[in-house]
């Protein structure tokens, strides 16, 4: 289960539960919406795959190409973990949660 | 204890793997079920996407005891694939070079303390074994 929302105006996207493969595509679909510098709530992100960081990957990559860009906030020391393993610590602004 | 399932061979079978995942290690340490729940989607994943051909349910034996969490994916009617031989994905790479392909697997490696892979080819049956210890007091790798 993954819920999406936020994201008006400037305001964060906050993103809960699993974002897995299957559910990496409904995922992708809302932050194609996003536009500019783009804050992710992920303070109720209990589970991310590497289909999950896909979908962060190309959102990144689509934003910056524009001057933007998204910042991962509220992170957990588990996804932390997998954001560092998979070299995302280097091309996200990454901020624990506290 | 071990825990034996079967699921569909189907990513919307993710749902059922994560919950039996969950009771399979009721009482493991917040990371370590976070590293067996991300190895067992990424080699069940792959087992969906490269193994059309399998028979239509992948097994999963998760046997959880305090020196570790050991599981078992089995994949048959498949052709052989062992996860320790995939290339590295270039995790240094400007992001303009980077992608998703390999992520996974590279991840995985990183989470697992064991990785091993046998393949029967007379049952066409491969089983990918991997162990995750108790996490407490920082990463056991």
């Amino acid at each position: 289960m993954l819920t999406l929302e936020g994201g008006e105006a400037g305001e964060a996207v906050r993103i809960a539960g699993r974002l897995d493969a299957a559910q990496a595509p409904a995922a992708q679909t809302f932050l194609d919406r996003t536009q500019g510098r783009v804050t992710l709530d992920c303070r109720r992100l209990d589970y991310i795959s590497s289909a999950g960081l896909g979908v962060l990957l190309k959102t990144q990559k689509r934003l910056m190409g524009s001057g933007g860009g998204l910042r991962l906030t509220g992170v957990s020391p588990h996804i932390r973990d997998i954001f560092t393993y998979s070299g995302f610590d280097q091309i996200f602004e990454i901020e624990l949660a506290g | 204890m071990t825990a034996r399932s079967t699921f569909a061979r189907r990513i919307d079978s993710l749902d059922a793997v994560a919950a039996f995942t969950d009771a399979a290690l009721e009482g493991a340490d917040p990371a370590q079920r976070h590293a067996v729940a991300f190895a067992i989607e990424e080699l069940f994943t792959n087992m969906v996407k490269y193994g059309a051909e399998g028979v239509p349910r992948i097994g999963i034996e998760i046997d959880h005891r305090v020196e570790g969490v050991q599981v078992t994916l089995i994949d048959a009617g498949v052709a052989p694939f062992d996860p320790r031989s995939a290339p590295q994905a270039r995790i240094d790479a400007p992001i303009e070079q980077r992608s998703p392909g390999g992520l996974g697997l590279h991840v995985l490696r990183r989470m697992v303390d064991v990785l091993d892979y046998r393949y029967d080819a007379g049952r066409r049956e491969g089983r990918t074994r991997f162990v995750v210890g108790p996490r407490t007091g920082g990463p056991a790798c």
